[in-house]
């Protein structure tokens, strides 16, 4: 096969100038074959497969990094949800399996695990409550597990009681790790229509129509989507920016493709899915916020952002389903505010605001995501703006997450910082008004006419 | 035999390709093409090597680095298939 230069420097600039990476590859795991008689079995049972099954997947993922000479940014594992584990067990056996998970993770070198989890979009039984009551200590005391829960689908309508327990969970969560700036709560994602094959954390759980062990990759690359438009015509059309964005799109996929297609065989697990997502990190030049206002606004926040993303979301899918064999996971343009060196900007300039933020939610992978918020925000002021993230993927039908993190001691103007890739967050300030008795009725929100699709 | 892409960018200066071929003949491997040019102003050498399936890239990529330090080059290594994933159908 014969190659132009251009073609190769083309792909060796992906790396090199434009922070392309795999930035994940995730382990799924299903734990429904480690029931025991106590939750210390369960527990041990948990470890054992987890480190049995995993043994092989950072060593393997390093070496194929190496051959295609492309970064992988994470390698991580996700599981089926803990709730499952706990039926039948007392209440420390959330603690004592996520200390188990915790550990299987430290040995094997994955960065997070997910699937501390449970789906309660239609109630919550014993054991699911006695998980959820857990997540204040369970996530000040580890460290790599990640946790989610499913609140609302389009066709089973929305748990407003649920959202409500997980809010009150998240502020004690915030004030277990309030020494940290909250970071705890960067480790809970609360979802409309959860998806189960996305590799991508917080929000990964190892879903129950699965298989024993599967592997999922995610990609990333708005580096290379900005470079790309950079390098065109300022005055080029939209239609004409959707076709460069998708060529582009089409290209990282397949190197993702690959990499899931070597992983699959090399760890002799199934292949699962390809996230095709834009996944910023707080490197300059890795913003999706960057993105947007080479398309056109003078700040991400400003009018025409929703358009601009819708567009950006809808090529790169476009582009990258062609390129896998099976797309899946959160496909599409993540927006998470810390992580993102353009949205931090635009935030701390009061560019972006909440209330833009959840308009935007409609259009790109997730929702509100790494979003921090003053810590003494009421109860119920919390629960009704994940409801509202909620509320709107139940009704369009699409997934939404919110990833939200009430600073304790922090207020608008000030910045929390997390380190790291989860970056810093200016305080973004919420509505005075409240929505206390709309709360307080408590409930369920009834299948939306959207979902009757029988 | 796998093929590997090597890709050299630097300055041009004399002795640039003898410095990377000994390194290559240390390996024992053979370069099936081999393509030169200058763009912008900087000089690209892109070698298709037939090398072993077991290559360690990363040890190869260092001792590139290493054996030809006066001359600051940069390397890129990495395997075919990448190159035919990206951009063939």
């Amino acid at each position: 096969m014969t190659f132009q230069l251009s073609e190769i420097l083309e792909s060796l600039s992906f790396v090199s100038l434009d922070h392309f990476d795999i930035r994940t590859v995730t382990l799924g795991v299903s734990l429904r074959e480690c029931q025991g008689v106590s939750d210390g079995d369960v527990a041990a049972r948990v470890y054992e497969r987890l480190t049995k099954v995993g043994g092989n997947l950072v060593p393997t993922v390093n070496k194929i990094s190496e051959r295609y000479n492309i970064p992988v940014a994470n390698r991580r594992i996700a599981v089926s949800p803990v709730s499952m584990l706990c039926e039948g067990h007392g209440p420390h056996a959330p603690m004592k399996i996520a200390r188990a998970i915790d550990r299987a993770a430290k040995a094997l070198g994955v960065d997070y695990v997910g699937g501390f989890s449970a789906l309660i979009e239609r109630g919550i039984t014993r054991a699911e409550n006695a998980l959820i009551d857990s997540l204040p200590e369970v996530l000040s005391r580890t460290e790599r597990l990640c946790s989610s829960f499913n609140v609302a689908t389009t066709r089973s309508g929305l748990n407003l009681d649920a959202i409500h327990l997980l809010a009150g969970k998240i502020l004690q969560t915030a004030e277990a790790t309030r020494d940290l700036d909250a970071i705890g709560c960067s480790k809970i994602v609360v979802f409309a229509n959860a998806v189960e094959d996305n590799p991508f954390m917080a929000g990964a759980f190892h879903g129950v129509s699965l298989g024993d062990e599967v592997v999922h990759v995610g990609i990333s690359g708005p580096g290379v989507i900005r470079q790309v438009l950079e390098n065109s015509p300022q005055d080029l059309p939209l239609d004409e920016v959707a076709e460069r964005i998708k060529k582009a799109s089409f290209k990282m996929t397949r190197v993702g493709e690959l990499f899931l297609r070597e992983c699959s065989r090399a760890l002799g697990y199934t292949k699962g899915i390809i996230d095709i997502s834009l996944a910023p990190t707080p490197e300059p030049g890795d913003s999706v916020a960057n993105i947007l206002e080479e398309i056109g606004v003078e700040k991400t926040g400003a009018p025409g952002t929703t358009t601009a993303l819708a567009l950006l979301s809808d090529a790169v899918k476009k582009g990258g389903t062609m390129a896998a064999s099976r797309v899946g996971g959160l496909s599409g343009a993540f927006i998470p505010v810390s992580e993102d060196e353009g949205m931090i900007r635009a935030a701390s300039e009061g560019a972006l605001t909440l209330e833009k933020l959840e308009s935007l939610t409609c259009v790109c992978s997730v929702g509100l995501d790494m979003i921090a918020v003053p810590g003494d925000i009421p109860h119920t002021s919390l629960t009704g703006l994940i409801a509202d993230a909620c509320t709107l993927g139940m009704v369009n039908n699409k997934t939404t997450g919110v990833r939200i993190i009430p600073v304790p001691g922090k207020s608008p103007g000030d910045i929390a910082v997390f380190g790291g890739l989860f970056g810093e967050a200016p305080i973004l300030p919420v509505s005075k008004y409240g929505c206390e008795r709309l709360v307080n009725r408590g409930g369920f929100i009834p299948t939306p006419m959207q979902g009757f699709r029988n | 035999m796998e093929k590997v892409f090597l890709t050299v960018i630097g300055k041009n200066e004399a002795g640039v390709v003898a410095a990377v071929s000994q390194t290559l003949l240390a390996y024992k491997i053979s370069i099936a093409d081999i393509t030169q040019k200058i763009l912008d102003d900087k000089f690209v050498l892109f070698m298709i090597l037939e090398c072993r399936a077991d290559l360690n890239i990363p040890n190869l990529q260092k001792h590139l680095e290493q054996s030809t330090r006066q001359f600051r080059l940069k390397f890129m290594i990495a395997h075919e298939e990448l190159f035919n994933s990206m951009h063939r159908i």
